[in-house]
């Protein structure tokens, strides 16, 4: 299986006031294409801290990353954004859609913002996407005029767009009702297969938990459990 | 088709900014709005107040000229030294040379000799100090304009009995009309005094309070006799040809007044500009008291786009978020703040251009009726006509406009800046 992501003993460390806070404390991961891996743990193991770092949004303090085989650990934050531009894409918990783009719009925007498709190349990518997030017909309204479902739906389709690395996903079903959740997860699980899509996503929900094919539990800044799931 | 990357923002990310941008600015129309109607009114005032001075300026440089001391003015030192006590004294000599040499100057068309002096006016219970000019009925009107403003009747050249013209709010002061007579007394060149009475003419009804409110004409026919004058002419009035421009025509002005003093050392001659110096520099008193309404005015409008902005900065935290997590750089949500502020300034600066135009169009077509609104309340040096009308002045128009923009662009960069120091990671609140 192709390696995409490989975490090297990475530890990060916040300063609050003269205590040191150990956020990770040494975590060694493999990701592969095509996973479908949920993040799981209690409020303050080091999920959160865990995505910022895979999402290149954070530099750990001691550690390697690599993507593809590439070190992103030294990147300047400027060089880290141009990484996320082409590679990471993010869907969140509470949809985070921009309210004064329309549903196309939003989805257009991370291509719009990594410079390298024409205006046609981006449209047909778009409508394609969003095709595949049944969102066909509801392209030029806005987040306001959608349901919550639909939103996410849009925030999925905005995620895959671009094609990108790994998606990573911030409790993605917390704030739907759980027929919707359950909707979404089929989404997600879709792309995955027929697109072979990495999905990481930090979650409380049992559903997605269940849904999800490998499961690494964290607790206090360390790996835990690192459960594959047979096929 | 592939497009290079680069650091820069490309058509379309610009175009993605400019569209959050402004879809905010209509979004949050109501803040937007109070913005821009503060803006919109400082720079309406200030192109309005230019206006207005502008116009105070213009008309009462043209007051000068045309009504009290004409483009050039011409006297001796000693007695431009004592102007201010009108002695009938210091006379003009070797007149007939000079009156040839200064009408063979490029631009001038008309010259007129003047003797002023102080007297009271009476109507046998109150007197009013006034200021008397005798003049050349014939030739003063070549000069000055003062018969457009004459009600009843210039000087006739066959006239027997003593005639005045005086200023019409100084005959109300003293209850008297045209056809009456008034008592004019004077102390004369040799320092006696003299009374005599005289018929009132007609009555100056013109744009400038001096003349008005303490002004009287007589010829030299009646002031030869009445101020033993002897053919003393204290003061020779130029008036150069017209030009469009005031700048120019003060140019020409000062040249044949350069030229007469190189020529005739001794003599004093002043352009209008050197005659309105102090009138000049109360206006420019004004400028700088505009300025600093204006400033004041735009600051209150800038904290009030700085605040429109931040107040947009932190109602966007998570957009923020969102789209530095997709790739934009910090200076690009800078960007997208400092554009937002930049929308406002254009629309606030139009909307101030287009009521500042609509503001300058009215005084110049219909003017601000001072009198009525001022009274008689004499401001010395400033132009106190009737009606004031402004002036145009494309420069003031522009400036404003660009002022405006600066200012919104100025205050829209602190919260700007606020927006782009956001850690992602905060900004987010997830990951």
């Amino acid at each position: 299986m192709e390696k995409i992501l490989e975490l090297e003993n990475v530890v990060k460390t916040y300063t609050k006031g003269d205590e040191k806070i150990n956020a990770l404390a040494g975590v060694n991961l493999s990701i592969t294409k095509g996973e479908f891996t949920a993040l799981v743990g209690p409020s303050g193991s080091g999920k959160t801290t865990l995505l910022n770092i895979i999402g290149c949004l954070d530099s750990p303090s001691v550690g390697n990353i690599f993507y593809n085989g590439s070190l992103l650990s030294n990147l300047t934050e400027n060089e880290l954004s141009d990484y996320r531009k082409e590679h990471i894409s993010f869907i969140f918990q509470s949809f985070n859609l921009i309210p004064v783009l329309t549903v196309r719009e939003n989805v257009e925007l991370p291509l719009v913002i990594e410079q390298k498709l024409s205006k046609e190349e981006i449209k047909a990518r778009a409508d394609d996407i969003l095709k595949a997030v049944g969102l066909k017909g509801k392209e030029d309204r806005f987040p306001r005029e959608l349901s919550g479902g639909q939103e996410q739906r849009v925030a999925i389709a905005r995620a895959l767009v671009k094609e990108p690395f790994i998606i990573l996903a911030d409790e993605p079903t917390a704030n739907l009702d759980s027929h919707t959740a359950e909707e979404i997860i089929d989404i997600m699980k879709n792309i995955n297969s027929t697109r072979n899509a990495t999905f990481i996503f930090s979650t409380h929900d049992l559903l997605v938990q269940k849904h999800a094919r490998r499961v690494i539990t964290i607790r206090d800044g360390f790996i835990h459990s690192d459960a594959k799931k047979e096929e | 088709m592939r497009r290079g990357s680069n650091n820069l923002p490309s058509t379309g990310t610009w175009k993605t900014i400019f569209k959050i941008a402004w879809r905010n600015v209509v979004r949050h129309g109501k803040r937007t709005a109070f913005t821009i109607i503060t803006m919109c009114f400082g720079i309406g005032l200030y192109i309005g107040l230019d206006s207005i001075f502008k116009g105070m300026d213009k008309a009462g440089l043209e007051n000068i000229i045309n009504l009290t001391d004409s483009s050039v003015r011409i006297s001796t030192d000693k007695y431009e030294a004592e102007r201010n006590s009108l002695p009938l004294d210091y006379g003009l000599s070797k007149i007939p040379e000079l009156e040839k040499y200064i009408m063979s100057n490029d631009g001038v068309e008309a010259i007129t000799l003047r003797t002023r002096f102080l007297g009271q006016l009476s109507n046998g219970m109150d007197s009013i100090p006034v200021t008397g000019i005798a003049i050349d009925p014939v030739t003063d009107p070549k000069v000055f304009t003062i018969p457009k403003y004459i009600e009843g009747n210039w000087f006739s050249e066959n006239s027997q009995a003593n005639e005045i013209v005086l200023g019409k709010r100084l005959a109300g002061e003293l209850g008297a009309g045209i056809n009456d007579w008034i008592i004019l007394s004077s102390r004369t060149k040799y320092d006696t005094q003299n009374a005599d009475d005289f018929l009132i003419i007609g009555l100056i009804d013109a744009p400038e309070v001096s003349l008005n409110t303490h002004g009287m004409l007589l010829s030299f026919k009646d002031a030869e006799e009445f101020l033993d004058l002897e053919e003393l002419r204290t003061e020779i009035a130029v008036r150069m040809k017209n030009r469009i421009n005031i700048e120019d025509l003060m140019k020409d002005s000062k040249i044949v007044a350069q030229n007469i003093q190189k020529e005739f050392p001794g003599l004093s001659a002043q352009s209008f500009e050197e005659v309105g110096k102090q009138f000049l520099e109360i206006s420019k008193s004004k400028s700088k008291a505009t300025g600093v309404i204006i400033f004041t005015i735009l600051l209150i409008a800038g904290v009030g786009i700085a605040n429109t902005v931040l107040m947009s900065v932190y109602s966007r935290i998570r957009e923020i978020g969102v789209l530095r997590a997709f790739g934009l750089q910090r200076k690009d949500i800078s960007k997208l703040f400092l554009v937002e502020g930049a929308i406002i300034g254009v629309i606030g600066s139009l909307a101030g251009v287009i009521l500042g135009i609509i503001f300058v169009s009215y005084l110049i077509f219909f003017g601000i009726p001072a009198e009525k609104m001022m009274g008689s309340i004499d401001m010395t040096g400033l132009y106190m006509g009737k009606i004031i009308y402004g002036h145009w002045s494309t420069k003031t128009i522009i400036v404003g406009a660009i002022f405006g923009f600066i200012v919104a662009v100025f205050a829209g960069s602190f919260p700007a800046r606020k927006a782009a120091k956001m850690e992602v990671t905060d900004a987010i609140h997830f990951i």
